[in-house]
């Protein structure tokens, strides 16, 4: 499971290490489209894939 | 002075002309060529026009043909291309700024096919920056408005392939499809689209935005156009690492005269419904009604829980876009239009384990696709929830509230995890007389199946018949 909130204070370390400028004002722009990001990746984890290996079948294998 | 009636006509009305040698391709040419230079200030559906190249190329096919080397339906006709084709001499911008310079040395494999065919390429259309959202055009483009309202979007991100083939510019035109960028525009300019099972068209020299979900497609007036195109751009790329290599099929030869044994779902999903607004609806019911009457068994089903397809969907493009991006837009970020930099840096940000839960989540709709085409051949459901949405809005408007324009796509987008062939038709016209639309699906490599339905459906029904007065 992923943390169920990231806060601003934890979003800027983690965008200094991806490289940014946690001074940059672009990053109050940016903060949203992480967190609607992460609320969308909460519903996968909650999806019923035990015993299922990701991925998607080469289209050349089966017709 | 040019006959521009032709530029009203399909792939296949022109081609049997041309072949009858009633209309040359030159003549053709030169009327696509005057509706553009007539429609193109109102419309912008294009960032390169190539009218020196399309007369010589016309000038070629007419000789061709004269010395009785015709080689089939697309010989002559003039193609749209969305700027992501790579296209040998010609600047490829993918509506960027930063590659606005990009000149390819080579042919994308499928215009290769295309002009092997015996068609040439128009132009270059207008579409979305890097295919990344349905109305994000980079500024130093612009974007696009839909013929049917020029105060409406047309949908993308293919969207000056859409705007382009419904003002008569051009008769067909490719785009790709990676949520529904194919079927989006298509719906919303009242064309028809159709996304094909993927890998079936080589991706070979088409700027990415999600390898594993970016497919390929055309939209033209009908879906009998889609299947000359269809027979002309299939086939295996061994320099593709996602090509099928499946055994051609004639498209054309595959379409029907009736839907008789055919089992039809139609889609009931909440996902679907909630946001589909009631002309739509009223549309698409008169499709199925339709549809029944040609003799097709249909029968509501729901796929469930869609909204985890859905994000899996957008999770696999943000981490896909995001590694093809990755050093474009550290380098250079503020030349990206600011939602399209906001949608591939929060790629940055995304754990390791959400993408592989992603593909997860695909496999899991791997399997209750599998079980539905089971007990059905196709699926139905509209391609978007409503008409065109004013192209200065950032909502569409729902009789229980709005939600953001983006969620054009919200309906197309189900259907390219899995890589499933779907076609946009035209089932109508809204009160503001702006086109609607729904889609036929299919399992993998049912493609002349889902074209040839749609083709018996304009059998019997005119909305594709319908052009814009512009």
């Amino acid at each position: 499971m992923l943390p169920p909130e990231l806060d601003k204070e934890t979003f800027l370390i983690l965008a200094r290490q991806a490289g940014f400028d946690p001074a940059d004002p672009h990053l109050d722009d940016l903060f949203p489209d992480v967190q609607l990001m992460l609320a969308r990746m909460d519903m996968l984890f909650d999806s019923p894939t035990d015993g299922l290996e990701p991925g998607y079948r080469s289209p050349g294998t089966k017709a | 002075m040019a006959d521009v009636s032709l530029t009203a006509m399909t792939v296949a009305e022109l081609a049997e002309r041309i072949k009858a040698r009633d209309v040359s391709p030159v003549d053709v040419a030169e009327a696509f060529i005057e509706r553009t230079a007539v429609t193109e200030p109102k419309l912008n559906a294009w960032i390169t026009q190539l009218p020196d190249q399309a007369r010589a190329a016309a000038k070629r096919a007419e000789a061709d043909i004269a010395a009785g080397n015709y080689k089939g339906p697309l010989h002559g006709i003039p193609v749209g291309l969305k700027d992501l084709f790579w296209t040998k001499g010609v600047r490829t911008t993918s509506g960027s700024a930063i590659t606005k310079d990009f000149v390819p040395s080579e042919d994308a494999t499928v215009v290769t096919k295309l002009q092997e065919a015996g068609a040439y390429v128009f132009g270059k259309t207008n579409m979305v920056e890097y295919a990344y959202g349905g109305s994000e055009h980079n500024e130093i483009f612009g974007a696009p408005k839909n013929p049917w309202g020029l105060e409406h979007v047309t949908g993308g991100s293919s969207s000056g392939s859409g705007a382009a083939v419904a003002a008569g510019q051009v008769p067909i035109a490719l785009g790709s499809d990676t949520a529904g960028s194919v079927r989006a525009p298509a719906a919303l300019c009242g064309l028809t689209g159709h996304k094909p099972t993927y890998g079936l068209i080589s991706r070979t020299g088409v700027s990415p935005l999600s390898w594993s979900m970016d497919h390929v497609g055309p939209l033209a007036h009908t879906a009998e156009d889609v299947a000359i195109a269809m027979n002309a751009m299939v086939g295996y790329d061994s320099k593709d690492p996602g090509s099928a290599n499946h055994a051609p099929e004639n498209y054309v030869a595959a379409l029907r005269s009736d839907l008789s044994g055919l089992r039809i779902g139609v889609l009931q999903d909440d996902f679907i419904w909630d946001v589909t607004v009631p002309e739509v609806k009223a549309a698409f019911d008169d499709a199925v009604a339709q549809i029944s009457a040609l003799g097709a068994a249909t029968e509501s089903v729901s796929i469930g829980n869609l909204e985890r397809l859905a994000a899996a969907q957008s999770t696999i493009t943000t981490a896909e876009a995001n590694t093809y991006h990755h050093e474009m837009i550290q380098r250079a970020p503020e030349l990206y239009h600011p939602v399209v930099r906001r949608r591939i840096e929060a790629g940055f940000f995304m754990p390791a384990a959400a993408y592989v839960q992603a593909q997860r989540v695909r496999a899991l709709f791997e399997e209750r696709y599998a079980s539905l085409f089971e007990t059905f051949d196709l699926l139905i459901a509209p391609t978007t929830p409503s008409p065109a949405p004013e192209a200065d809005g950032q909502s569409i408007r729902l009789p229980n509230g709005e939600m953001p324009s983006r969620e054009t796509v919200r309906i197309t987008r189900i259907f390219n995890p899995n890589g499933l062939p779907a076609i946009s038709m035209p089932t109508g016209f809204s009160d503001q007389g702006l086109p609607m639309a729904a889609q036929l699906v299919g399992k993998r490599f049912s493609d002349g199946l889902v074209i040839g339905a749609a083709h018996t459906y304009q059998q019997a029904t005119d909305w594709h018949k319908h052009r814009p007065s512009l």
